[in-house]
């Protein structure tokens, strides 16, 4: 089962970056819309290599496997495009922010808080493993709450894009949520529910950033 | 640059530098769950008011005492500290030694306390004593008291905790004297999940209680309930350890026909691997892997088998789980006797019912996994008839070995081989070939031997436009009269090639045995393989069913099964991945060269900016 | 013999260097950069066999997950010193990146190829060179691309480049896991295909541009 699910999801993620990269990269686009579709795509590798594990071997071993890389690389790019692009366009580090910044760092908090319960089952090398992804989504989720939230006066780029930060969100969440699931070893009902939300999410993320980015002005 | 930039820039660095250590890190030295809480120290108290005093200098004192049926005043309780120092790898109960003992293992005890075990009943069952060597095995955690009037009380608890022995192995009764009653003292350790089995073991004995003692004795802390020989005089009783190390893991358990294998020792069939003649059936090869048998006697079932054991990767995934019989998937984690009393330190106390659950088990079980799947044991009786490797030494005596090889002139690369060893007095060989009109070679070869008389041995071929390769062997056998082989082969337009070898040999009367077999391990046609009642439980769902096939008897080139590093690296490997150096001066080199590289980079970089201001 | 490696080593770089001189500086430059793809090879082939080691020598665990990763950083490292110190155009970095590829597999494929003499033929070789060759190439040439890309912004260069490795070597991965199964021969596509689509990509926006 699960690796029907894992082929399911793999073949939503390389749909969307299909189409990211059919509609992002044959013009010149902004760099910040690139670096999502290329998140996605990093995803869609993550994805690929669990699913070629389970097809070749039947599990996935190991406490590290290198589809983690994946779904680190795809929060990475994703960080990097709120941080290093969108975020000083509303946030010029300045005191009418603090109280944003401070609520943003509520989804941060929640996912180390989930890790911090799977910490205490036993840490292992894979709960060290499992740290460092959870931070790297964390840091990633901090900047999409943060731009679900602020008010975007000035210029109204990150105003538009509120759907897809949600989107982006809620993806976040459930990459933790699978991170539970597999790690408690939950019912399989959580596991197709998760990996069909996940679907969905991998498929309406390009359009729904297009729809956004639609509406730039600038 | 200002400082702000300056620190953020380090910081960037450094983090990205710890996530790249952090993570090839915990790879290299891994990291296993452990107990934090194990015992440090253990001592006896007699009598509730020295149990007591021994609370209040902050020991842990388990509320059920050593003895039954004995007033607090005079009862015999275990105390114990938690962390306090190096811990106790191991107990032992001895009423021969004095303030310390070495054990049958070389493993030096110190008494913990005077006072004997029993002395609430007035005593003899011995002294506790501890060591705290590695080599007894690692820290416990616990202690766990099981006690059984008139019932039978087997000293294998199925929970992985460890009945308490004496300094000559065995299980220590702390109710020596009372002959109805039966106390064991229990120790658990740290790494109670073992979700593997590392070695299986078969005792029989007239009683089930006896077979459990005996299997305790030997060490074994598992066993399957249940008498698997299914016969009235003996109970056979299956046992097993456990693992933590996958790599200890029994990857497949095949039972292998009393006959079969005699017959492999008389006729001395090698299998490629072999090295020499005149080998048992301690080790023999299957499907091209080797097993271990598991007793040198055979399991008396209706038809009597060897069971034998491999851990070799490639056939098969951790075994996790022994049945007898099919089993309802409720009773799948749910283990034998349960401890009734079980105490951890009072800060942490767990219960049975915690352990009795199996979370951590099943959650160890199937942290990899993707499904379980329960395999039977198959039972293979054939041995090859035809497929027998050639002997390293040459037997020149004429008395007992001829070969006979005889070829047919084909095109074919498949040349056929056979040898024979026989008594016989009398040997002729016939061959005859046809060959017809498609595209395949026909290849025939007969063969003969008689123990008495002549043994006449007919081979033909036929080509057949079929896609499938296919071999047919049929046997008949007899002792006093002809014997008659007849070999067929087919051989098809495709890529495989499909023979047909058929032998015949007859008995007083004619009997005629056909076994049907294809040249590659897939499941035959027409054939159902055989099994005991006996499961496994794996890891790995769709295990494809395939026969095993004997391939021969091997060289014991160990005492245990042997431990295959991953195999996947031989398999489809044609192509290779990545290259990996002998060692050389590469690396110090290469080091070097980053280092200097980063810093020129630095230097140049701040040169840069300095001209730029 | 031992360390073959180090004699095909010596036999390239020596030959490959001594002609140097003659060529262009652009030639050069990217004769220079496939040296360094080599010398990359030879150094991870012995970081390589210390990890191996370490994994208690479970080759293909390594070779699946740790040896994408490892090689991936350390061909990356050339391409990053370029772009941080000389120059970030996203041209060279491209073709200097792709010359790194070139020049690791190059090394790998004769390792490979003296290490398995009996197991080898054209067929072999061709795929070793097409399988192996563009994905290294492919996979140097991401990150190289990217860094032209995030190197002027320094909110991105860190995690960026990291985003970019771990996408290179999860492709890489998948290539790894590919040829080490069943279903080899889908492997060696996958970098073709890729390599195709890219090219077609590039040549699209060129005319685009023109």
């Amino acid at each position: 089962m699960n690796l029907v699910l894992s082929i399911i999801l793999t073949v939503c993620a390389a749909i969307g970056f299909g189409y990211g990269l059919f509609r992002f990269f044959r013009e010149d686009e902004a760099l910040y819309v690139r670096m999502i579709v290329f998140a996605v795509g990093s995803a869609m590798f993550g994805r690929l290599i669990e699913t070629l594990q389970l097809l070749v071997n039947g599990q996935i071993s190991g406490s590290f496997h290198i589809g983690m890389l994946g779904t680190a690389g795809s929060f990475l790019f994703l960080f990097s495009a709120n941080y290093g692009q969108m975020d000083s366009l509303v946030d010029d580090g300045s005191k009418q922010f603090r109280k944003t910044r401070i609520i943003a760092l509520i989804a941060p908090i929640v996912m180390i808080a989930m890790w911090g319960v799977l910490a205490s089952k036993g840490f292992t090398a894979k709960t060290a493993i499992i740290g460092i992804e959870t931070l790297i989504i964390a840091m990633a989720a901090y900047y999409h709450l943060k731009h679900i939230i602020i008010k975007d006066i000035d210029f109204g780029l990150i105003r538009v894009l509120r759907n897809y930060n949600i989107l982006a969100l809620v993806y976040a969440f459930l990459c933790m949520a699978e991170i539970m699931i597999k790690s408690f070893h939950l019912s399989l009902v959580f596991v197709i529910i998760v990996y069909v939300l996940q679907c969905a999410v991998m498929l309406a993320f390009v359009p729904v950033l297009e729809r956004g980015v639609n509406k730039w002005t600038i | 640059m200002n400082t702000k930039h300056l620190l953020r820039r380090i910081l960037s660095v450094l983090t990205a530098f710890f996530l790249a250590a952090a993570t090839v890190i915990p790879m290299a030295v891994p990291v296993y769950a452990q107990n934090s809480r194990f015992i440090s120290e253990v001592m006896l108290a007699a009598g509730e008011a020295a149990a007591e005093n021994l609370e209040k200098d902050g020991w842990s004192v388990m509320m059920t005492g050593l003895n039954r049926d004995v007033s607090a005043d005079r009862q015999v309780y275990l105390a114990y500290k938690t962390n306090t120092g190096d811990p106790i790898t191991n107990v032992m109960i001895s009423n021969d030694a004095g303030e310390s003992l070495i054990d049958h293992n070389g493993i030096s005890y110190d008494r913990a306390s005077e006072t004997d075990v029993d002395e609430g009943v007035g005593g003899g069952a011995g002294c506790l004593y501890y060591t705290r060597d590695k080599k007894a095995g690692t820290p416990l955690v616990g202690f766990d008291i099981l006690r059984s009037k008139e019932e039978p009380l087997y000293p294998i608890t199925n929970d992985g905790a460890e009945i308490v022995r004496t300094e000559k192995g065995a299980p220590a009764d702390l109710e020596r004297t009372n002959e109805k009653s039966v106390i064991y003292l229990a120790e658990i350790r740290d790494g109670i999940v073992r979700p593997y089995i590392s070695e299986i073991g078969i005792v029989s004995d007239t009683d089930k209680w006896n077979a459990v003692y005996t299997a305790c004795e030997r060490g074994y802390h598992y066993y399957v309930d249940g008498d698997i020989d299914g016969s009235d005089d003996t109970y056979t009783l299956l046992v097993y350890k456990r693992t933590a190390d996958v790599n200890q893991a029994v990857t497949n358990i095949t039972a292998v026909s009393a006959d079969a294998v005699k017959e492999m020792e008389e006729r001395q069939i090698l299998d490629e691997a072999a090295f020499s003649n005149n080998l048992t059936g301690d080790t023999i090869g299957i499907s091209g892997i080797e097993y271990v048998r598991v007793s040198k006697n055979p399991i008396q079932a209706q038809k009597p088998y060897y069971l034998y054991q491999t851990k070799n990767t490639s056939a098969g995934n951790p075994v996790s789980m022994l049945y007898k019989e099919q089993l309802e998937e409720a009773q799948n984690f749910i283990f034998g006797t349960w401890a009734q009393e079980y105490f951890f330190s009072e800060d942490a106390a767990t219960n049975a019912a915690a352990f009795s659950a199996n979370e951590d088990l099943y959650a160890q079980l199937c942290e990899d996994l993707t499904v379980c799947t329960k395999l039977p044991v198959q039972v293979l009786d054939s041995i090859p008839s035809v497929k027998t490797a050639e002997p390293v030494t040459e037997e020149t005596t004429t008395q007992k070995a001829e070969e006979t090889i005889v070829e047919a002139p084909t095109d074919s690369v498949e040349e056929m081989d056979s040898i024979e060893e026989t008594d016989a007095v009398e040997e002729t060989e016939e061959a005859s070939g046809e060959e017809t009109e498609t595209e395949a070679v026909a290849e025939e070869i007969t063969e003969e031997t008689t123990e008495e008389t002549t043994v006449e041995t007919e081979t033909t071929t036929e080509e057949t436009k079929t896609e499938a390769a296919a071999e047919e062997i049929t046997e008949e056998t007899t002792e006093e009269t002809t014997v008659e082989t007849e070999t067929t082969t087919e051989e098809t337009e495709t890529e495989a090639a499909a023979e047909e070898i058929t032998e015949e040999t007859t008995e007083e009367t004619t009997v005629e045995t056909e076994t049907t077999t294809e040249a590659t391990t897939q499941t035959p046609a027409g054939e159902e393989p055989a099994y005991i009642n006996i499961l496994m439980l794996t890891p790995r769902d769709g295990l494809p069913q395939s026969v095993a096939q004997i391939t021969g008897l091997r060289d014991h080139l160990s005492e245990t099964p042997i431990t295959e590093s991953d195999a996947r690296s031989e398999r489809n490997n044609e192509l290779y991945a990545s290259v990996f150096g002998k060692g050389g001066p590469a690396l110090v080199i290469g080091s070097i060269v980053i280092a200097a590289g980063v810093v020129s980079a630095i230097v140049i970089r701040k040169k840069k900016l300095k001209g730029a201001k | 013999m031992d360390n073959l490696s180090y004699v095909i080593y010596v036999c390239l770089t020596v030959s490959i260097g001594l002609m140097l001189p003659l060529m262009e500086k652009k030639t050069r430059r990217v004769m220079v950069f496939m040296l360094l793809g080599v010398s990359a090879c030879l150094f991870v082939s012995e970081i390589n066999s210390i990890l191996l080691s370490g994994f208690g020598g479970d080759y293909y665990y390594v070779t699946t997950n740790i040896t994408p990763l490892t090689e991936e950083i350390v061909k990356a490292l050339p391409i990053l010193y370029y772009a941080v110190v000389i120059s970030d155009d996203r041209r060279a970095l491209t073709m200097n990146a792709f010359a790194v590829g070139v020049g690791f597999a190059v090394l790998e494929n004769l390792v490979l190829l003296v290490q398995n003499i009996d197991s080898v033929s054209v067929l072999w070789a061709l795929a070793r060179g097409f399988g192996s060759g563009l994905v290294h190439g492919i996979c140097t040439v991401a990150v190289g691309f990217g860094i032209s890309y995030i190197k002027k912004r320094r909110k991105l260069f860190y995690c960026g480049t990291f985003a970019l490795l771990a996408t290179a070597a999860s492709y890489h991965a998948v290539f790894n896991i590919l040829v080490q199964s069943k279903y080899q021969y889908l492997g060696i596509l996958l970098p073709v295909i890729t390599y195709i689509s890219i090219i077609l990509l590039a040549k699209n926006r060129l005319k685009k541009r023109s």
